[in-house]
């Protein structure tokens, strides 16, 4: 007995160095426990652990969108012309950024991201390198979109995909200065994950129309995100019109994905969709308690 | 026990309540303008506490001086106002801090000068509660020990509660500046108890009034 207790931190031991996965970078920022892990040929980067991954990269190939709702936000380019100027709130790994960065190298990127740490891991770990036209804020998005007076052709919102939603950027007082900051063709993309429908999604969608003529749900179907697209300009923009100008981009910048294919098969006019919830504000957005209430 | 006892068990139990529902509500009213940054809640627990210490310190103090229910009674509805001052003052000073402050400075300096320009006066009259009524209560110096543990234990039971109550019902049911006014109503309420019973007091404890 008394030797074969060291079979106990052997296995011990042998547990903690994993199981079936590679973690490469394992630690803790001010707002996330941020890891790392590979395996079967992607990288994959998680925020507390319950929660599943955020993001993942394909090792051979680092601009590969592998989520199907990283691939879809782009449709929202369908609704803006032109993107000279692009702000994206949220980086995680990076995913979009990079690929909207190598098929429209003359565009001026903004990324807005809290969490320092997120930025050096998608630096170290997911080939992020910001050139001269990209420039990272580490800043709360609301806070930097209220002291800086640039408008965008394009505003992606990616803050939502963790476990707590920022109440604060959720509230039509939010989107009413995300609106100021677009241009009068300009369109705002927002990647909401909702994996039941609840009280929240409707909620947004309801602080949505509220705050916008025009909205444009776009469902990511298996993954539980949803691309929300709204746009300051009234009048809507018909599924064929959407389908077609997704083609010409996908041909013209040779997507490796059909944005045509997604666009025809997963677009909803919501503009006029029916909704009883309440407008968020920020004096009243209790978001949390909303996610976990089934929507009727 | 006594109705003395029970209503001051009832007050440090409802304030510690307010105080913990207030920072939370805080933490709403801050976001919105400064972020969800580590700095808002850093500089509103920093805060908190402060108002918390000055509060222990002076409400020690002035009950020593010349502590009654009746003057108790004034303090929390001094209290109660200034809970209430910082449901009409929250979003011009939070507006004015932010517009002074650019783009570098704003998320770090802001939520510290906000938390202390809103919330510092009225925690530290929230927390003048607990020693005030340590000072009303004793009566047998022996059992002093038992007596204050009591009283604190009960102030952090509810703030417990004020933290579930309010993350989980308050916020659902009010927009956050009626939700601060309702706080306010309670510590009125609290106030007027106070003051009703100094005013019909037993005549046993007039001399300490």
């Amino acid at each position: 007995m008394r030797m074969r207790v060291w079979l106990i931190p052997l296995c011990f031991f042998a547990a903690s160095l994993g199981y079936s996965y590679d973690v490469l970078f394992e630690g803790e920022s001010l707002y996330h426990h941020i890891s790392v892990t590979e395996e079967d040929g992607f990288r994959y980067l998680s925020f507390d652990e319950t929660r599943g991954t955020q993001s993942a990269m394909k090792i051979g190939d680092p601009l590969f969108l592998h989520y199907v709702y990283t691939r879809l936000t782009f449709v929202g380019l369908a609704f803006c012309g032109e993107p000279k100027d692009v702000l994206f709130m949220g980086l995680g790994g990076a995913s979009m950024p990079k690929f909207f960065r190598r098929h429209w190298p003359e565009a001026n990127m903004d990324i807005a991201e809290i969490d320092p740490l997120i930025v050096e891991v998608a630096q170290k770990f997911f080939a992020f390198t910001p050139d001269e036209r990209t420039k990272v804020y580490v800043k709360d998005g609301r806070v930097f979109l209220g002291k800086s007076e640039k408008k965008y052709d394009l505003i992606v919102l990616d803050a939502y995909n963790t476990n707590s939603i920022p109440f604060h950027l959720t509230t039509k007082e939010f989107m009413e200065e995300v609106r100021a900051h677009l241009k009068p063709d300009g369109a705002v993309v927002a990647n909401i994950w909702s994996p039941s429908m609840n009280k929240y999604f409707e909620a947004e969608i309801k602080t949505l129309q509220a705050t916008f003529p025009e909205l444009y749900i776009f469902p990511g179907l298996s993954s539980g995100n949803f691309i929300f697209v709204s746009t300051p300009r009234a009048g809507q923009v018909p599924k064929h019109t959407v389908v077609d100008r997704a083609a010409q981009i996908t041909r013209e910048k040779k997507f490796e994905f059909d944005l045509a294919d997604l666009a025809q098969s997963t677009y909803q006019y919501a503009t006029k969709r029916p909704t009883n919830a309440k407008i968020l504000t920020d004096d009243q957005a209790p978001v949390e308690v909303l996610r976990s209430q089934e929507s009727k | 026990m006594t109705l003395r006892k029970t209503l001051l068990y009832l007050i440090v139990f409802i304030s510690g309540a307010v105080v913990l529902s207030l920072e939370i509500l805080a933490s709403r009213i801050l976001q919105p303008k400064f972020g969800s940054s580590v700095y808002v809640w850093g500089s509103l627990i920093a805060i908190f506490l402060a108002g918390l210490a000055a509060g222990y310190y002076l409400g020690g103090e002035i009950a020593d001086r010349n502590g009654s229910f009746t003057r108790f009674g004034l303090l929390l509805l001094f209290s109660a106002a200034l809970v209430a001052a910082v449901s009409f003052l929250s979003k011009p000073i939070c507006n004015a801090i932010y517009q002074r402050l650019g783009m570098e400075s704003v998320d770090r300096l802001g939520p510290l000068f906000a938390s202390l320009a809103l919330f510092f006066i009225p925690t530290a009259a929230l927390g003048t509660v607990s020693p005030y009524a340590v000072r009303l209560f004793a009566d047998d110096p022996a059992k002093l020990g038992r007596q204050v543990g009591t009283l604190y234990a009960l102030s952090t039971v509810g703030s417990i509660l004020g933290t579930l109550e309010t993350t989980f019902f308050l916020i659902v049911w009010l927009p956050t500046p009626r939700a601060v006014l309702l706080l306010a109503a309670v510590q009125a309420l609290l106030a007027c108890l106070a003051l009703t019973y100094g005013r019909f007091a037993a005549p046993e404890h007039r001399a300490e009034d």
